[in-house]
C-alpha cells in the first residue's frame, strides 16, 4: 500500500489559509523568496522522502538499530540514505544560510518534513536533533564555537543530541547529577544520561552532544543546571574530530516501536577524561535548552500529524479496496452486491474522524511554523504577538497533537480490521512508532501542566487573551454567514465554556482547591485542544465556502443538482467540498464533547485524591 | 562539448486523466505536471557527459510559462541554461510543428555536438520528434539509447531492438533518444533549486526563430487531434447457471453471435 501525502492541504493551507507568500515578503531573511521556490523544494523533498526515505521504514523496523562493545550500528541502507539526504540538502531545508543551510521559512521546511516523518521517523530523528543542537549553538554559543560545530552539523558531516534525563531524573530534570568541574577553559563531565535518541551510532564520524550537568557549588533544583557542548570525539586542531572523549554508550533500549531509533545510556568521563565546553553563563543552561525543546516539541506534534496522515491514508485506501458485505440497507438480500467497506457508514465516521483531525492538525502546525518565522519580523509588536501565540499553543500541539497520532493510528487499525494488526500492513508499525511521541519531550501529561500551570497565566493571561481576541474577531466577522451559521453556533458555545472554565481555574487557584486544575489539567488540555481545532477548521470552511461559491458561477451551476455534477467533476471543487464537509463533521460531532468535559470539570471531584491507592 | 537536451512537460503518471466530450485536450484542472520522466534519462545522460568531459548543458523545450517548472527541475538537476519557445504562434503545434521550432531553435543556438531527448512523452506516447528533429537538422540519430560512451568526435551506443541490443558508433553532432535504464537520474537537489533561480533562460517567439505564420503552430502542422475519447469501460462479465449441456449451447451461441470470436 503506497504511503500518500496530502499535498492539496499543505498548498491549501500554506497559500489560500495563512498567505505565507505575503507574511513573508515582509520579512528580511525571506523576501527574496517565490512561491516557485517553496513549491519546488517541498515537491522535491516529498519526492525524495518518498522514493528514498520511506523503504527504510520496514528495514529499521525489522533489522533496527544493533548494540555490540559499546558501538551501535544501524542498516546499511540508513547509513547509504542518510549520505543521499545529506548530501541533497533535505537535513538543512530552514537552517542558516551563513552555515551552508537553506535558509527557508519553518513552515516550509515543515511541509517537507511531514513526507520525511511519515515516511520513516526513526531515521529522521538524527537528523532533526542535529538541526536543534545546531540552533542552540548559533543562538547562544561563542563565534568560535560556532565556527567550529555549526557547519558541520548543517551539513550533516556530525550529528547533535540533547542529553537531558537521567535515571533518576526525567520529568523533574532539576532533579540531575549529572556533574561539571572547571578545569581550565574546559570543565571536566562526569554522570550518566539515559533515554538519549541517536547518541551513538555509525552515520557520521562525530556525535555532539549538548549536556545538562551541574556545575560544582551550584543551586539545587533547575537554576543550577548549565549546558554543556561534549563531543564524543575532541575536535583536533584543524577541526576535524580527533581522540575519543571518554563517552561511552552503555547499552540500547529494546522498545515497542522506533527500532531503527537507537535509545542509548551514555556514560560520561568514566575515566575523568569527558571534556565538555560550557555555553553561555553557568546556570542558565535550562533556559537554552528550551530553545531546542520547545522546537523539539512542535516536532513531536508534526510526528503525530505525519503518522496520523499516513494512517488515514493507508485507511482511505485499504476501505476502497477492500470489499466485504452488503450495503447495510440490503441486508436481507443474499444477493446483493458486495460492495467495498468504505460505503459502511461506520468505516465513514472512523475515516472523517481522522481526516477532520489530522487537516485540523496540519492547519495548527503549519499557523505556529508561521509564527516561528515571524520571530524574525522587524516589527517588535509581530514579535511579541508571536511569541505569545507559540508559547499558548506549543503544549497543544504537542500533547493534543501525539495524542491525534496514536488515535488515527487506532482508528486506522480498525478500518483493517484482522489485516490491519499483522505485520503486512503498514498500520501496525505506525501505531507503534506513533506512540512514543506522546512520552518523550515533555510527556503529555507535562503539557496538560505546561498549558494549565504556566500558560493560561503567563504575562497575567494577556497571551491566552490575545489568542481568544484573534477567535473573538474571527467569530464576530462570520458568525451571521449564510450557510456557516449553525457551525458558529455551535463553536461559539464551546469558545464560552473554555472561557468559564479557564475562569473557575483562575478561582480554584486562589483556594485551598488548587490540586482540581492539576488534577483536571489533561481533560482540560483535551477540551481547549477540540477548540482550537475547531477553530482552524472553520477558518478553512469559510474560505472553502467562499471559492466553491465562485466555482459554482463560473460553471454556471445554479440548482443542487448541477452543483452536484461539479463537485464531482472539478478537483478543486470536490476539494472545497469536503473542507466544508470536514470542518462540520468536527463541529459536530466532536467539539460537543467540550460541554462534558467541562461539566465534569465543574464537579470540581476529589475522589482520585481521596483514594487510598496501596490497598 | 555543448549538449542539447530537449525536454517536454507532461502531466504526472499517477494522474486520473479526463476527457471532457467534444474536446480536443484532457481536462488540465488539478493535474499535477513533471518533467516527462525519460526526458530525465536524457538530462541526467547530458550532465554526467559535462562532468567528464566538460562543457555546457543547454535545455528546451516548447511550452508556455508554466513548463518552466519542469525546465526549473533540468536546471536543478545541473544543466546550465535553458530555452522555452513560446507564443500564439506555436499553439497547437503537432509533432511535426513542435520538431520544426525546436529544430530552428538549435540551428539558432548552433555549435553543438549532441542533442539528447526521452525516447517519448508519456502523455501522448507519440515518440517522433526527436527523430523528426534529426531529419529537419540532417544529422544521424539513434532511438532506445540504453547505453552511451562519447568519444573523440563519435558516440559509441547501445540501443534496444526487438529480441536484443544494438552497437552503433555515430559520429556527432546527433541525436540520442533515452530509454530507461540508460542511467539512474539524480534528485534535484536544494542546493540544485536554488543555483536553478541564477541560471539563465531564454524565452523565444517564432518570430525570434525565423518561422513564417504558416511554418508554426497549427497552421506549420501536418496532423489535427480531432477527438479525444476515454477507452470504453469493461462490462461486468456474464455468469452462466445450470448443467453444461444446457448453458453451453447458449454459450457458444453467444461467443458467435454476439462476440463474434469464434
Amino acid at each position: 500500500m503506497a504511503l500518500k501525502i496530502n499535498r492539496r492541504d499543505i498548498d491549501f493551507i500554506l497559500y489560500e489559509q495563512l498567505d505565507v507568500e505575503k507574511a513573508y515578503a515582509e520579512i528580511d531573511d525571506f523576501k527574496d523568496f517565490t512561491r516557485e521556490d517553496y513549491d519546488m523544494v517541498i515537491t522535491e523533498a516529498h519526492n525524495f522522502a518518498l522514493k528514498e526515505v520511506e523503504p527504510l521504514n520496514a528495514i529499521g523496523d525489522t533489522v533496527g538499530a544493533k548494540f555490540e562493545n559499546g558501538v551501535v550500528t544501524l542498516p546499511q541502507e540508513f547509513k547509504d540514505t542518510y549520505r543521499k539526504l545529506t548530501e541533497n540538502g533535505w537535513a538543512s531545508i530552514g537552517s542558516s544560510p551563513e552555515y551552508g543551510g537553506g535558509g527557508f521559512p519553518t513552515s516550509v521546511g515543515i511541509a517537507a518534513s511531514e513526507a520525511f516523518t511519515a515516511a520513516c521517523v526513526s531515521f529522521m530523528f538524527t537528523v532533526g536533533l542535529s538541526r536543534g543542537n545546531c540552533a542552540v549553538i548559533e543562538e547562544f554559543g561563542t563565534e568560535e564555537q560556532k565556527a567550529t560545530f555549526c557547519e558541520k552539523l548543517t551539513s550533516g558531516e556530525w550529528s547533535g543530541t540533547m542529553c537531558l534525563t537521567e535515571p533518576g531524573a526525567g520529568t523533574a530534570v532539576g532533579d540531575l547529577s549529572t556533574r561539571a568541574v572547571k578545569d581550565g577553559d574546559e570543565y571536566l563531565i562526569s554522570g550518566t544520561k539515559c533515554f538519549i535518541t541517536s547518541a551513538e551510532h555509525d552515520l557520521t564520524d562525530n556525535i555532539i552532544h549538548l549536556v545538562l550537568a551541574r556545575v560544582e557549588g551550584a543551586p539545587k533544583g533547575i537554576k543550577g543546571i548549565s549546558l554543556f557542548i561534549v563531543p564524543k570525539n575532541r575536535i583536533n586542531e584543524d577541526g576535524t574530530a580527533g581522540e575519543p572523549n571518554d563517552v561511552v554508550c552503555g547499552g540500547i533500549e529494546h522498545k515497542m516501536g522506533l527500532h531503527g531509533s537507537p535509545t542509548c545510556v551514555m556514560n560520561f568521563g568514566e575515566n575523568g577524561r569527558c571534556r565538555g565546553q560550557l555555553i553561555g553563563e553557568e546556570n542558565k543552561g535550562i533556559v537554552y535548552m528550551f530553545h531546542m525543546m520547545n522546537e523539539a516539541r512542535i516536532s513531536c506534534g508534526l510526528q503525530g500529524l505525519a503518522q496520523g496522515a499516513a494512517c488515514l491514508e493507508y485507511a482511505r485506501q485499504y476501505a476502497h479496496e477492500r470489499i466485504q458485505g452488503v450495503d447495510i440497507r440490503e441486508m436481507r438480500n443474499a444477493y446483493a452486491e458486495r460492495v467495498p467497506i468504505v460505503n459502511h457508514p461506520d468505516i465513514r465516521r472512523s475515516l472523517m474522524l481522522m481526516k477532520s483531525y489530522t487537516e485540523g492538525l496540519r492547519s495548527l502546525i503549519l499557523f505556529a511554523a508561521l509564527q516561528t518565522d515571524l520571530l524574525k519580523s522587524g516589527d517588535k509588536a509581530v514579535r511579541d504577538k508571536a511569541d505569545d501565540l507559540l508559547a499558548i499553543l506549543t503544549p497543544v500541539i504537542k500533547g493534543y497533537g501525539t495524542d491525534i497520532g496514536f488515535k488515527c493510528a487506532d482508528l486506522a487499525m480498525m478500518v483493517h480490521g484482522g489485516y490491519g494488526y499483522t505485520a503486512e500492513y503498514p498500520v501496525e508499525q505506525q501505531m507503534r512508532d506513533v506512540k512514543a511521541a506522546s512520552i518523550y519531550e515533555g510527556c503529555n501529561g507535562i503539557q496538560a501542566l505546561d498549558l494549565v500551570g504556566r500558560k493560561l497565566g503567563m504575562k497575567g493571561g494577556m497571551a491566552l487573551m490575545s489568542y481568544l481576541m484573534d477567535i473573538n474577531q474571527f467569530v464576530a466577522a462570520n458568525e451571521k454567514h449564510e450557510s456557516l451559521a449553525p457551525l458558529f453556533k455551535q463553536f461559539t458555545a464551546a469558545r464560552d465554556a473554555l472561557v468559564g472554565c479557564v475562569t473557575q481555574f483562575q478561582q480554584l487557584g486562589a483556594t485551598k482547591e488548587v490540586l482540581i486544575p492539576v488534577l483536571n489539567a489533561t481533560p482540560f488540555l483535551n477540551m481547549f485542544g477540540h477548540v482550537v481545532l475547531a477553530y482552524n477548521l472553520l477558518q478553512q470552511a469559510v474560505i472553502a465556502n467562499e471559492k466553491l461559491d465562485a466555482i459554482f458561477d463560473e460553471k454556471d451551476a445554479a440548482d443542487d443538482e448541477a452543483k452536484n455534477e461539479v463537485v464531482k467533476d472539478s478537483p478543486n471543487a470536490t476539494f472545497y467540498h469536503n473542507k466544508i464537509k470536514t470542518a462540520s463533521f468536527f463541529i459536530f460531532n466532536v467539539l460537543p464533547e467540550v460541554s462534558s468535559i467541562v461539566a465534569a470539570i465543574r464537579n470540581a471531584d476529589r475522589s482520585a485524591l481521596d483514594v487510598i491507592l496501596d490497598y | 562539448m555543448k549538449t542539447i537536451v530537449l525536454i517536454k512537460q507532461v502531466p504526472d503518471t499517477e494522474t486520473k486523466v479526463k476527457v471532457n466530450p467534444g474536446e480536443t485536450d484532457i481536462n488540465r484542472e488539478g493535474i499535477n505536471l513533471v518533467l516527462n520522466p525519460y526526458d530525465e534519462f536524457a538530462a541526467e545522460e547530458a550532465i554526467k557527459i559535462k562532468e567528464a568531459k566538460g562543457g555546457e548543458v543547454v535545455v528546451c523545450t516548447l511550452g508556455e510559462k508554466k513548463a518552466e517548472e519542469a525546465i526549473r527541475t533540468a536546471l536543478a538537476m545541473g544543466a546550465d541554461r535553458a530555452i522555452r519557445l513560446d507564443g500564439e504562434a506555436f499553439a497547437g503545434s503537432d509533432n511535426y510543428a513542435t520538431a520544426k521550432a525546436l529544430a530552428k531553435a538549435i540551428e539558432k543556438e548552433g555549435d553543438y555536438d549532441l542533442i539528447l531527448c526521452g525516447k517519448q512523452a508519456v502523455d501522448d506516447d507519440s515518440a517522433q520528434v526527436g527523430t523528426l528533429v534529426a531529419e529537419m537538422l540532417g544529422i544521424p540519430s539513434a532511438s532506445l539509447v540504453i547505453n552511451c560512451e562519447v568519444g573523440d568526435g563519435s558516440v559509441t551506443i547501445t540501443r534496444e531492438i526487438e529480441g536484443g541490443n544494438q552497437e552503433l558508433e555515430i559520429a556527432m553532432p546527433c541525436l540520442l533518444t533515452a530509454q530507461k535504464g540508460l542511467n539512474e537520474p539524480r534528485y534535484p537537489s536544494l542546493p540544485g533549486i536554488m543555483k536553478a533561480k541564477r541560471k539563465k533562460l531564454d524565452v523565444l517567439s517564432a518570430g525570434d526563430l525565423g518561422l513564417g505564420a504558416d511554418e508554426a503552430g497549427a497552421a506549420g502542422s501536418k496532423t489535427a487531434i480531432k477527438e479525444l475519447s476515454m477507452p470504453p469501460e469493461r462490462k461486468a462479465g456474464q455468469v452462466f447457471e445450470g448443467e453444461p449441456e444446457e448453458i453451453v449451447p447458449k454459450v457458444a451461441q453467444l461467443l458467435r453471435e454476439e462476440a463474434k470470436v469464434i
